[in-house]
């Protein structure tokens, strides 16, 4: 229980501090910045609940992730990211009720690592274009409907790097080595760097 | 034994299907939709439809005050010029411009819907982008092309 709640914390700051570095980078470039945050949002997802096995944790860490958004002094809007990386969570938890990470069929693997990534994608962005407007002025059903084919359409990105990734992260030895001192060690080490780097507007 | 198996089998298969239905579901609702937005593709030209008026770019930054926002970005303070957008409502001789909302669309036909309000805090830079530094970035719209007005 313990292992799981620090492996909560550390996989939530890499995602958290990945956000505000990485996805800041893209998102200034226009490179496709939330289809390449969401497939790295999966991935963590996925591959923890593959080596943990426990239901939440990827809740957690996307509440984690959302909290180090929120609060990164710089980038922007704040706002818009930490909805869409909660709700990300919350979306992972719902399609992975079913323990998809127990599953030997490659067509199952393949499959719902597309329904994952569009979905967690898809989602996540139409949650930010309820909610943001919803809390900063006034929500426009209309603006929801016409943005809609955009979301969609950029969703497919997300769809095909999901199914590729969830075959690799189950391909993955689950046996690991490391003594638990070690581990917690290590895992506080990465998390203050973490903390710090977004703190200072890394 | 051997009925056990089958039963197991059944259930993988059943299992299979179901998930490469919904996966080719959404697989085709993302194909539909790049196909429709590539349909949808509006030209780009040196204007700004507003209403039933075309607006040109040159025209704007001549007849309309001409305002710089301050943004932090990184932490680094970064200057954004451009056109008030309530000027160009006027230019354009909407009736009433505070009785009504305006719609952004750009060109790949992402849009928002900003109050009056929000029209006299905005501008719009010489590449169309919008700019409301008191509004999230999903307001910050790239390449206008058009304003409606509701």
């Amino acid at each position: 229980m313990r292992k799981r709640i620090v492996a909560m914390i550390l996989f939530g700051s890499i995602w958290g501090l990945l956000e505000c570095s990485l996805g800041d980078y893209l998102h200034s470039r226009h490179l496709g910045a939330g289809i390449v945050m969401a497939s790295i949002a999966f991935i963590f997802m996925a591959y923890t609940r593959y080596l943990y096995n426990a239901r939440g944790m990827q809740a957690g860490m996307a509440a984690i992730a959302a909290i180090m958004r929120y609060f990164n002094p710089v980038g922007g809007c704040l706002l818009c990211a930490s909805i869409s990386i909660f709700i990300e969570g919350l979306i992972f938890e719902a399609i992975w009720i079913i323990p998809w990470h127990h599953e030997r069929s490659n067509i199952v693997k393949v499959g719902i690592g597309a329904i994952s990534g569009y979905m967690i994608y898809s989602m996540g962005f139409i949650a930010t274009q309820i909610i943001t407007p919803m809390i900063v002025s006034k929500f426009y059903l209309h603006d929801l409907i016409s943005n809609l084919p955009i979301i969609l359409a950029n969703g497919t990105y997300a769809l095909l790097i999901g199914a590729t990734a969830f075959p690799l992260i189950m391909a993955i030895p689950k046996e690991t080595r490391i003594k638990d001192s070690l581990y917690y060690a290590a895992s506080a080490v990465l998390v203050a760097i973490s903390w710090m780097a977004v703190i200072a507007g890394i | 034994m051997l009925k056990y198996r089958n039963h197991n089998s059944q259930n993988v298969n059943k299992k299979e299907a179901i998930v490469s239905a919904v996966a080719f579901f959404l697989l085709a609702t993302g194909i539909t939709s790049n196909a429709y937005l590539h349909l949808r593709h509006i030209e780009k030209g040196d204007y700004i439809s507003i209403g039933n008026e075309k607006v040109y770019i040159d025209d704007i930054f001549e007849t309309c005050r001409i305002m710089t926002f301050e943004v932090n970005e990184k932490g680094v303070m970064k200057n954004y010029t451009g056109a008030l957008l309530s000027d160009i409502i006027n230019m354009s001789h909407i009736e009433n411009p505070q009785e009504h909302k305006y719609v952004i669309i750009a060109s790949d036909g992402y849009q928002k819907t900003v109050e009056w309000k929000d029209m006299m805090n905005g501008i719009i830079t010489e590449e169309k982008r919008t700019i409301f530094p008191n509004l999230p970035r999903a307001f910050w719209i790239r390449d206008v092309i058009k304003i409606e007005v509701m």
